[in-house]
């Protein structure tokens, strides 16, 4: 079973749980994230915002220990993601959950065989997971598909049954990356009510989105980048002060990132 | 011919990529394996001027040998190509996201359907190519033919290789088109396996008999040919391409050109039957080929294999989990479990051809040499699977790779437990062989522990090497197991692997053949020949499977996902 004292110890002392320091990733010649650093506290609902190719996936994938830093580093709970395949690294991953943009996933399985799957491979308790798997596949309408091989799956059904393997694990960090490509608006709502209810029971919920109103809404700090670079961070308030805008995120959002 | 030009321009503008891809490659890379395809293609025009140079120095009818083995080369080539064909046409039409892309464009279907047909005759028939080029032109040196022979020979494989694929191709667009669509694989595969049974009965029971009941070379030659006469039939296509070639080798141009002209003809009137399929079933039966995904199936709860997975108390829950996990992903994958039976099938004609053989081990030569050639085709039939299926495993990871980046497994793990499931099988079906096989050629004790304990290292070597490289050289982006073998890292992986096996049956052959045969080296040197034979195996073991895994590993830490 997982490791419940975790967070736990973690909030209440104000731990940060996310560490970026000095993080670059180049890719060939090109330098998708610029010298980031940033700290983010454990049960903080954090939203990354950015336009297309502004380094958000890139430093999401880095945090999950997808990439590699190119230099800098990210710890999660103090472990260093970059590190070989280590004991520690190992059970830092049993508490992170990723679910991409693009969901890829095992085509020649059903959607409940591959939840099935995720609870081995996490070694969870098998009655636990069973359980679990048909409460989420219920919770997402997915029940009546669960048995059929996800190659038929649209998109959405894809992204909801990703949604469900990140969070039968119980996780203590959630990475998302644009939650709701693809999702029908009642999946949309039910989403977005799941990730709130988790980061206020104590879940870490690092996110990246274009959609400013979704950020705006459901995370308690939100931080702007562009190209690679952090232009902005701090709640939603604290940016509008500091941008001198009384509008709405969007502005503020298109104001910054305008190309000169 | 809508599209015909934007769909052109585009595969024009791929392989432009593709070769300034290369160009960014490491040059040593480069060097390395184009090096590695000259030695082996020469290594295969030496084999077969070898071969056909034997024949050709029997005494009266060497000369005929040598031509018969062009019959034989077409007929085997035509067939095999056809049957190929089949698999990799049924999977280029239907199982093919470029197929649904097309059919969103405004492009003739007659034209889709011709693109990925001759997709699939370059992607079936290159290694044919690259093998019958080197027979080619081995026949022709043998024979001191003149130059138009060669000036012949491209057109001679752009014709061959078009037949089967087209025959193929109609049987795989009825196919789909008339039989339900839950069946139509498993109808297709069980055709070849009727069809292949049925030829096999009438060798068996007509043939072979016949065949083997004199122990004489000239009598089984006589017989041999009188029975593969079918290949000389009048209406039996490759035959005409077979004498196009004889005829052209000796300047005889209007026989020559006469035969490649009913060839050619032919290919085209096959070629006219699939467009005109295409224009008339080829989106329908496309169509009625999706509604096949919505198949049900058991919960994962239930089921002989999920409950013996689980309860396998010496395996970690995680790798239970990935071996089911890729069972059920080969079971469901059409283009892998067909061709998987097809290595089996040959496998199961091999043992069963062996039991012909006991005429043959009553002389100690022949029976050394049928022992080593047995071991040969052994590791070779390995060597050919591990590249096959095992060399592409981390590489069908590909887009998942991050769930698997993600969960609590360590990379070492994950290659571990894909080389140890593996060795498994392989180890066991190898010495299953080499028992089987030397029980039948009834060789002695010392020959029977060799071969099972050559067949055990080159399990080992073969594949930890096919895992190893597999993990070097991964290639994410393509779900196509097949051509993720065609890459860089499966030449490499076969080139090397055919290396390992062709030293090792060197080292046992040498004092065996020494000692058994030509008394040429005294016991105690034989023995002491052994030791060394045994101890640079097992060195040469270790190199080729265990570092290319320790290499493999060390790749996936560093790469991303």
């Amino acid at each position: 079973m997982r490791p419940d004292t975790w967070e736990k110890s973690h909030r209440e002392r104000n731990y940060i749980l996310i560490e970026i320091q000095k993080l670059s990733k180049r890719f060939g010649d090109t330098l998708a994230v610029n010298d980031l650093t940033l700290s983010i506290p454990a049960g903080e609902f954090f939203a990354f915002l950015g336009p297309n190719g502004a380094g958000k996936t890139t430093t999401l994938k880095t945090v999950a220990g997808l990439l590699r830093p190119t230099s800098g580093r990210v710890l999660v709970g103090g472990h260093d993601m970059a590190e070989e395949n280590t004991e520690a690294n190992t059970e830092a991953k049993r508490l992170i959950s990723f679910i991409p943009d693009v969901p890829y996933v095992y085509e020649k399985l059903t959607g409940r065989e591959f939840l099935y799957f995720i609870g081995e491979l996490y070694t969870l308790d098998r009655d636990y997971y069973r359980d679990e798997a048909e409460r989420l596949l219920t919770l997402f309408y997915m029940q009546d598909y669960g048995n059929q091989l996800m190659e038929s799956y649209s998109h959405g059904m894809r992204q909801k049954i990703v949604i469900c393997s990140a969070l039968i694990t119980d996780p203590r960090l959630i990475i998302i990356d644009e939650p709701m490509v693809g999702l029908d608006p009642k999946s949309i709502r039910l989403v977005k009510d799941i990730l709130r209810t988790c980061a206020d029971r104590g879940t870490t919920i690092l996110m990246s989105t274009h959609t400013l109103t979704l950020a705006e809404e459901i995370s308690d700090r939100v931080c702007i980048i562009h190209r690679g670079r952090l232009i902005s961070e701090g709640t939603v308030e604290e940016i509008k002060r500091s941008s001198e805008e009384t509008d709405g995120l969007e502005d503020i959002f298109l104001k910054m990132t305008a190309e000169d | 011919m809508e599209g015909l030009k934007g769909i052109l321009l585009s595969r024009i503008w791929i392989l432009r990529n593709s070769i300034a891809g290369i160009k960014r490659e490491p040059k040593l890379k480069v060097a390395f394996i184009s090096v590695g395809v000259v030695v082996f293609w020469f290594g295969s025009l030496a084999l077969f001027h070898r071969g056909l140079s034997f024949f050709h120095e029997f005494p009266i009818i060497g000369p005929a040998l040598v031509d018969e083995s062009i019959y034989i080369f077409s007929a085997v080539l035509f067939i095999m190509l056809t049957l190929s064909s089949v698999v990799i046409c049924y999977a280029t039409y239907y199982s093919s996201k470029e197929v649904a892309f097309l059919f969103s464009k405004p492009i003739d279907t007659r034209v889709i359907l011709f693109y990925r047909f001759f997709q699939s005759v370059i992607f079936g028939s290159w290694a044919f190519l690259f093998l019958g080029v080197t027979f080619m032109l081995a026949y022709g040196f043998i024979k001191d033919v003149s130059f138009w022979f060669y000036l012949f020979l491209p057109f001679y494989f752009v014709a061959f290789i078009m037949l089967p694929a087209a025959i193929a191709s109609i049987v795989v667009l009825a196919a789909v088109k008339f039989i339900d669509y839950r069946t139509v694989k498993y109808v297709l595969i069980a055709t070849l396996c009727i069809g292949a049974s049925l030829l096999y009965w009438h060798y068996k029971q007509n043939i072979a008999s016949e065949l083997l009941t004199r122990n004489e070379i000239g009598y089984f030659l006589d017989k041999f040919l009188y029975h593969i006469r079918i290949f000389k039939h009048p209406l039996f296509p490759g035959c005409w391409m077979a004498k196009s070639l004889i005829h052209i080798s000796v300047n005889n141009f209007k026989d020559g050109l006469f035969y490649f002209l009913a060839f050619t003809t032919t290919v085209l009137f096959f070629l006219q039957v699939n467009w005109f399929m295409a224009g008339e079933i080829f989106y329908s039966g496309w169509l009625s080929s999706g509604r096949g995904k919505t198949k049900k199936y058991n919960p994962p709860g239930r089921g002989l294999l999920n409950r013996a997975a689980w309860s396998l108390p010496f395996v970690p829950r995680s790798t239970a989990a990935m071996i089911i996990k890729d069972i059920k992903i080969f079971f469901r994958d059409f283009g892998q479990w067909s061709q998987f039976l097809i290595y089996f099938a040959i496998l199961v004609i091999y043992i069963f051809n062996l039991r012909n053989m006991p005429h043959i081990t009553d002389n100690i030569y022949w029976r050394m040499m049928v022992t080593f050639l047995n071991l040969s085709a052994t590791v070779l039939v390995l060597a050919g699977f591990t590249v096959r299926f095992l060399f592409p495993l981390i590489s069908l990871e590909g887009s998942k790779f991050w769930i698997l980046g993600l969960a609590p497994i360590t990379l070492r793990g994950l290659i571990t437990q894909k080389f140890i499931i593996n060795f498994g099988g392989v180890f066991l079906a190898s010495e299953f062989l080499m028992v089987a096989t030397n029980i039948i050629l009834k060789t002695g004790a010392s020959l029977m522990y060799m071969s099972c304990g050559l067949a055990a290292m080159a399990s080992i070597g073969l594949v930890g090497l096919a895992i190893g490289l597999g993990s070097i050289y991964p290639n994410f982006k393509e779900d196509n197991s097949a051509k993720i073998v065609s890459g860089f890292g499966g030449i490499l992986n076969f080139m090397i692997a055919l290396l390992y096996i062709t030293i090792m049956i060197i080292l046992f052959a040498v004092p065996y053949f020494s000692f058994e045969i030509h008394g040429a080296i005294s016991g105690h040197t034989f023995h002491l020949f052994l030791i060394f034979s045994w101890t640079v195996s097992l060195i040469a073991t270790i190199a080729v499977g265990i570092l290319p895994m320790i290499l493999g590993c060390r790749n996936l830490e560093n790469t991303d996902f």
